[in-house]
């Protein structure tokens, strides 16, 4: 069994998971925002 | 606009208490987190692949173009969430079993599920004249979703999977996920199914739009 990750060790995990976030953070928000602009522009189409 | 507002905060402040909120699973460690986008995506999978199937047999029942667009719109988009739900599963994969990829069960059904899918897509393109495109697709997408049930929900059960099975514990298992976590699960399930509605409705308004100018541009011809 593995022993429970020291403090060093420990810092590191939450550093990575605090990267990971923020990366998905930053994918859902260009994704969002670009389908928003997506729909702006379907918008201006629609226009007769 | 409100809608979409909420939407996008909904997803992210979830996310966010994915990560510091829910504990993890002792046995899946920090690849706990995975499991609020793959799920997820697997369930929308379904949700736009039936969502496809519906509106093919509306489309056969009444024969209105607008059946067609979202059956079309509809089968898009369970592909592209298939493909999600296989690159986050194939990650996971990685991190617990050693392998991107081993043919497990439910791994060999989303890969023929994405076969037959993108056949649906290559039927739209092959086909000439919309009325014929939209019949034929529409018989295919109707006949293919038969696949799907049994290719998510009981192919995996028969055979010996490293999946764990089932993902949400039956009523009287209950207590054996973690509220927090399951919380989480649940809100990314809403999450995503808005989000799916939300594509859904910009691929056919784009659709209806590509129509009237495609109908513009024969009659000024």
């Amino acid at each position: 069994m593995r022993p429970p990750p020291g403090h060093e060790e420990r810092r590191s995990i939450v550093n990575g998971n605090l990267v990971v976030m923020g990366v998905s953070l930053l994918t859902w928000a260009a994704t969002f925002f670009y389908l928003l602009r997506l729909e702006r522009r379907i918008k201006d189409l629609e226009k007769p | 606009m409100i809608a979409r507002g909420l939407l996008f905060v909904w997803i992210a402040v979830w996310m966010v208490l994915g990560f510091v909120w829910a504990p993890v699973v002792p046995v899946l460690g920090d690849t706990t987190r995975v499991l609020y986008f793959h799920i997820p995506a697997a369930w929308v999978t379904v949700l736009a692949l039936a969502w496809s199937m519906i509106q093919s047999v509306l489309y056969l029942a009444k024969r209105r173009m607008e059946h067609d667009d979202h059956a079309a719109a509809a089968a898009e988009l369970g592909i592209l969430f298939c493909i999600v739900a296989t690159i986050s599963g194939s990650l996971w994969a990685k991190a617990m079993w050693g392998s991107y990829w081993n043919w497990d069960p439910r791994e060999t059904s989303i890969f023929f599920l994405l076969l037959i899918y993108a056949a649906y897509l290559a039927l739209r393109s092959a086909v000439d004249g919309e009325e014929r495109r939209a019949r034929l697709s529409a018989i295919y997408s109707a006949a293919a979703f038969v696949a799907v049930p049994f290719l998510m929900f009981i192919v995996p059960r028969i055979y010996d999977s490293l999946h764990p099975s089932p993902i949400l514990p039956s009523p009287r298992e209950k207590g054996s996920m973690d509220p927090r976590i399951r919380t989480v699960f649940l809100a990314m399930l809403v999450g995503f199914t808005a989000l799916f509605w939300w594509l859904l409705s910009l691929r056919t308004r784009f659709a209806r739009v590509e129509r009237r100018r495609l109908d513009a541009a024969a009659a000024g011809a």
